[in-house]
């Protein structure tokens, strides 16, 4: 599993990289003007205590508590399917607002590396319904514990890579829009030594 | 059974993960306050990278028993984490260098 949470990491990375590297470059349409911050906090709240939630169901189960591992993985999911909810209606708001993957550069990016991220989000709500279930037929229990905590590495590793996309992504974006992103550019071209 | 319970014995219990929870929201209360502040740019952006990366290390060490894990695993994630950090900084560095 960490072997693919590394090599995720260079997935997520290339997307991010590239959004970053042709942020201000959008010549018409809605860029990250359009974020709704207040709203994308209270989703990234959901899915840090989604991750909560997930380590007490290991926790549960590595004690032997059957009920308690089974509550805390439903919770997981529905705070997940809550985040998933969150992404929709955002997508929606953005469409209403002409913002699609087709109308610009940022659209482009910016939607493909969410709606990546919430596809990775999605399979992870399926993956613990499933140790969900797979609890009542005896096929989880305490002495398998490590199917759970490998799912456990996937939905925290999601959850690390929206705490990067909602800091540098939303939260930085947003606050600095292009002009702070090119002083960034300029501070790095320093570091390498270019221009 | 044994081998499990010997692997897991060094696991956080309930408390430690609730604290870092709460810990996390309050970073992130902390990050969306630094956003509305009329404070200079960079240290705006310093402080919200910043605490991005506490959020980030905290999450790994602890829910993901980075902390307690074998250094390989580390190992495993944290290499790609580190060229591809690199590979984003260079290549802002060059296009918006390019585009200036």
């Amino acid at each position: 599993m960490w072997a693919f949470l590394g090599s995720d990491v260079l997935f997520f990375g290339t997307l991010i990289a590239t959004h970053l590297v042709y942020r201000g470059q959008s010549v018409s349409g809605p860029t990250e003007n359009i974020l709704d911050i207040p709203i994308t906090s209270i989703s990234t709240f959901v899915l840090l205590m989604s991750s909560l939630a997930m380590v007490l169901a290991l926790s549960g189960l590595q004690r032997g508590k059957m009920g308690e591992a089974r509550f805390w993985l439903a919770a997981t999911a529905l705070l997940g399917s809550v985040f998933i909810g969150f992404q929709m209606y955002e997508f929606a708001e953005f469409a209403n607002e002409g913002l699609t993957p087709r109308t610009n550069l940022f659209g482009s990016t910016f939607l493909i590396m969410t709606g990546f991220h919430g596809t990775h989000v999605a399979i992870g709500i399926l993956w613990l319904w499933s140790l969900f279930f797979a609890t009542f037929n005896g096929k989880i229990h305490q002495g398998n514990s490590l199917e759970v905590e490998i799912a456990g590495l996937y939905w925290h590793f999601v959850d690390i890579v929206w705490i990067v996309i909602f800091g540098v992504v939303y939260l930085v974006g947003a606050y600095g829009a292009e002009e702070h992103v090119e002083e960034a550019g300029h501070a790095a071209a320093a570091i390498f030594g270019i221009g | 059974m044994a081998h499990i319970a010997e692997s897991h014995a060094n696991h956080p219990g309930p408390r430690l993960y609730i604290t870092i929870a709460l810990i996390l929201g309050a970073l992130t209360g902390i990050e969306v306050a630094a956003f509305f502040l009329e404070m200079s740019s960079w240290i705006v952006v310093w402080i919200l990278l910043l605490l991005s990366l506490a959020k980030f290390l905290m999450v790994v060490f602890f829910f993901m028993h980075l902390r307690m894990d074998d250094n390989r695993f580390a190992l495993l994630f944290f290499a790609p984490m580190i060229v591809m950090v690199s590979i984003a900084v260079a290549l802002l560095a060059l296009f918006q260098n390019i585009t200036r």
